[in-house]
C-alpha cells in the first residue's frame, strides 16, 4: 500500500561561513581554545522544517504552497531521501519518482546518448532495460541526429527536452515535483503536458510544490501551506490558497 | 549470539548500507572519465602510458648515475615506485574533490555516497592498468622474469588497492567539509614522497636504530611499496608489512564506518 507518513519531522542544516570551511582556521581556534578566532559565529543553523507530522494515503494529490524559503523544497528533498530528518521519522512505502531538477547530472561533454545511459544507470536500471528505454527517450526528446553529439552543442531548448525526456521515463508510485514544467517550443510543450498528465494520473501519490495556484487547484485534492518550516494549513486547495492569499 | 546470527546481522547491516550503490554505473562512469580526458587527443589514453615511459627513462638515467647503482636493477625499481606512487597521489587527489565535484548529483539523487568513491576507484584503476602494462616490458629488458612471483605480486596489488580505497573515504569526507584541505594534503604527500623509498632504496648506509630506519619501517606507504616490490625481485614475503597493513585496513574500515554513520547525512549540506 503506497503511503507516506511523517512523524514530528524536523530538519535543520548548517550553513558555513568562509572561516568555518577552512581546516587551518578550525585547527588554530581549536589549539588556541578559541582565543585567536572563534569560528562558532561562522556556522549558522537554519531550521528548515520543524515538527511536521503528516500522513499521505494512496490517491491523494498534495500541493505544497508557501513563500520562498518556507521549506517546500526541503520537504521534497526529505521525501526523496536526499536529506534525512534531524529528528522524527519518515516512513515511505512505494517507489519514488522525483522531478525536482530535470538536468541534474548531465555532463555537457558527453553525448546525448551517453547522458541517457549514465542517468538510467544511476537510477538503477539494468543494461537490458536501458536498451529498451533509450530509443523511447531519444524519440520523445526529438533530438534525432544530434543524439551522438556532446550536449554542450545543443541549444538550450534541446537540452531541456532531453532532460525532460529522461526525467519522465520509468515507473513510480509516488511522484514528487517541484513546479509544473513548461519547457521547449509549442509542439514540445503539448507533448510535455501530455506526458506529465499521464504521470500524474498513473502515480498513486502526487506531491507538487508550486507557486501557480491554478495548477494546484487543477491537479490537487489536498493542499499544505508551509511557512517558516511549519505546516500552517492542511486542507483542501481552496481553503489553503484562500488563507495564503489573505494572510501573506 | 551464535555465529550464524552474527553473520546474518552483518549481512543485514551491509545490505542496508550498500543500498543505492549502483556499482555498474560507477564502473561505466569511471571508464568514461578517462575517455573524456583524452577524447580530443590523438593517442587517447595512450598518453598515460607514454608519459610514464618518458618519466621512468629520464629519472632512471639521472638517479642511477646519482646513486651510483646498476641501471638494470634500478629501472624496474623506480618503475614500480612511480607507477604505484602516481596511482596513490591521483587517487588521494580525486578523493579530496570527490564529493564537492559531484555536489550537483549529491543534492539531487539519493545515491549511496560510496558510489562516488567507487567511481574514482575505477577511474584510477583504469589509469593504473594503462601504466602497469609497461612493467612486463621493463622486466623483460632488465632483470627478467626469473625471480617474479606472480601470485604474491597479485595479492600485493589487491592489498594496495584495498588500502587506497579505505584511506580515500575519510579523505573525501574531510575534503567535503574543509575547502582548504587539498593543499595541506598535497604538502603532506610531497613530504611522504621524500621519506618513502620510491626513488631511493634502503641500503646499508641507514643505521638500524636511526630515525630514518624507523620512518621507513613504520611508514605504511613504504610498507605498501615493499609489498608490491618484493615479489618482483624474488625476495621473501614481507610478513611484517602484510600484518602491519592488515591492521591499518581493519582500523580504516572501522573508522570509515563510524565516519560515514556520523557524517554521511551532513555531506549534502557541505558540498
Amino acid at each position: 500500500m503506497t503511503s507516506i507518513v511523517l512523524n514530528n519531522v524536523s530538519l535543520s542544516f548548517p550553513i558555513y561561513g568562509v572561516n568555518a570551511l577552512s581546516f587551518k582556521n578550525n585547527l588554530i581556534s581549536l589549539l588556541s581554545a578559541n582565543i585567536i578566532s572563534n569560528n562558532n559565529n561562522n556556522i549558522i543553523t537554519v531550521k528548515a522544517l520543524s515538527d511536521i507530522s503528516i500522513s499521505i494515503k494512496k490517491g491523494e494529490r498534495v500541493g505544497l504552497i508557501g513563500s520562498n524559503g518556507s521549506g517546500k523544497t526541503s520537504l521534497l528533498k526529505l521525501l526523496t531521501g536526499i536529506f534525512y530528518p534531524t529528528t522524527g521519522s519518515i516512513n515511505i512505502s512505494g517507489e519514488i519518482r522525483s522531478i525536482i531538477d530535470l538536468s541534474f547530472g548531465i555532463d555537457p561533454e558527453a553525448t546525448g546518448r551517453e547522458n541517457i545511459k549514465f542517468r538510467l544507470l544511476m537510477l538503477g536500471y539494468s543494461d537490458a532495460q536501458i536498451k529498451e528505454m533509450e530509443p523511447i527517450i531519444i524519440k520523445s526528446s526529438g533530438i534525432d541526429s544530434f543524439i551522438d553529439l556532446p550536449t554542450q552543442v545543443y541549444s538550450s531548448g534541446m537540452n531541456i527536452r532531453l532532460a525532460f525526456a529522461m526525467s519522465v521515463i520509468g515507473k513510480g508510485d509516488i511522484t514528487i515535483m517541484d513546479e509544473w514544467l513548461s519547457v521547449g517550443d509549442m509542439t514540445f510543450m503539448k507533448f510535455a503536458e501530455k506526458q506529465l498528465n499521464f504521470i500524474v494520473n498513473e502515480s498513486q501519490i502526487l506531491i507538487i510544490a508550486s507557486h501557480d495556484f491554478n495548477i494546484i487547484k487543477k491537479l490537487c485534492n489536498r493542499c499544505i501551506l508551509l511557512d517558516k518550516g511549519k505546516v500552517i494549513v492542511d486542507s483542501t486547495p481552496e481553503i489553503a490558497i484562500n488563507y495564503y492569499v489573505e494572510n501573506f | 549470539m551464535s555465529v550464524e546470527n552474527l553473520v546474518t546481522n552483518i549481512l543485514l547491516i551491509l545490505n542496508n548500507d550498500m543500498k543505492n550503490l549502483r556499482f555498474r554505473a560507477a564502473y561505466v562512469l569511471g571508464i568514461y572519465d578517462i575517455r573524456k580526458r583524452y577524447r580530443k587527443s590523438s593517442l587517447g589514453p595512450g598518453w598515460i602510458t607514454f608519459g610514464l615511459i618518458i618519466q621512468i627513462l629520464i629519472m632512471s638515467i639521472v638517479f642511477a648515475k646519482l646513486f651510483d647503482t646498476n641501471i638494470k636493477i634500478y629501472i624496474p625499481y623506480i618503475a614500480i615506485g612511480l607507477i604505484y606512487w602516481n596511482l596513490f597521489v591521483s587517487f588521494v587527489n580525486d578523493a579530496i574533490e570527490c564529493f564537492s565535484a559531484n555536489s550537483n548529483l549529491i543534492k539531487q539523487m539519493p545515491l549511496n555516497l560510496i558510489f562516488y568513491i567507487v567511481r574514482i576507484f575505477f577511474r584510477n584503476i583504469f589509469i593504473f592498468l594503462h601504466n602497469i602494462i609497461v612493467l612486463p616490458l621493463i622486466l623483460y629488458l632488465t632483470v627478467g622474469f626469473d625471480n617474479l612471483n606472480l601470485f604474491v605480486f597479485l595479492i600485493g596489488n589487491l592489498i594496495f588497492f584495498a588500502f587506497l580505497f579505505i584511506v580515500s573515504i575519510p579523505i573525501s569526507i574531510l575534503g567535503a567539509r574543509f575547502k582548504d584541505i587539498g593543499p595541506i594534503i598535497n604538502s603532506c604527500l610531497q613530504i611522504l614522497f621524500y621519506i618513502t623509498p620510491i626513488m631511493w632504496s634502503v641500503n646499508n648506509s641507514i643505521k638500524s636504530d636511526s630515525i630514518l630506519s624507523y620512518l621507513i619501517k613504520y611508514n605504511p606507504i613504504s610498507c605498501l611499496f615493499n609489498i608490491v616490490r618484493s615479489p618482483i625481485y624474488g625476495n621473501s614475503i614481507p610478513l611484517f608489512e602484510y600484518l602491519y597493513i592488515f591492521i591499518f585496513i581493519i582500523f580504516g574500515i572501522l573508522l570509515t564506518y563510524i565516519l560515514l554513520k556520523k557524517y554521511s547525512r551532513r555531506i549534502p549540506f557541505w558540498v
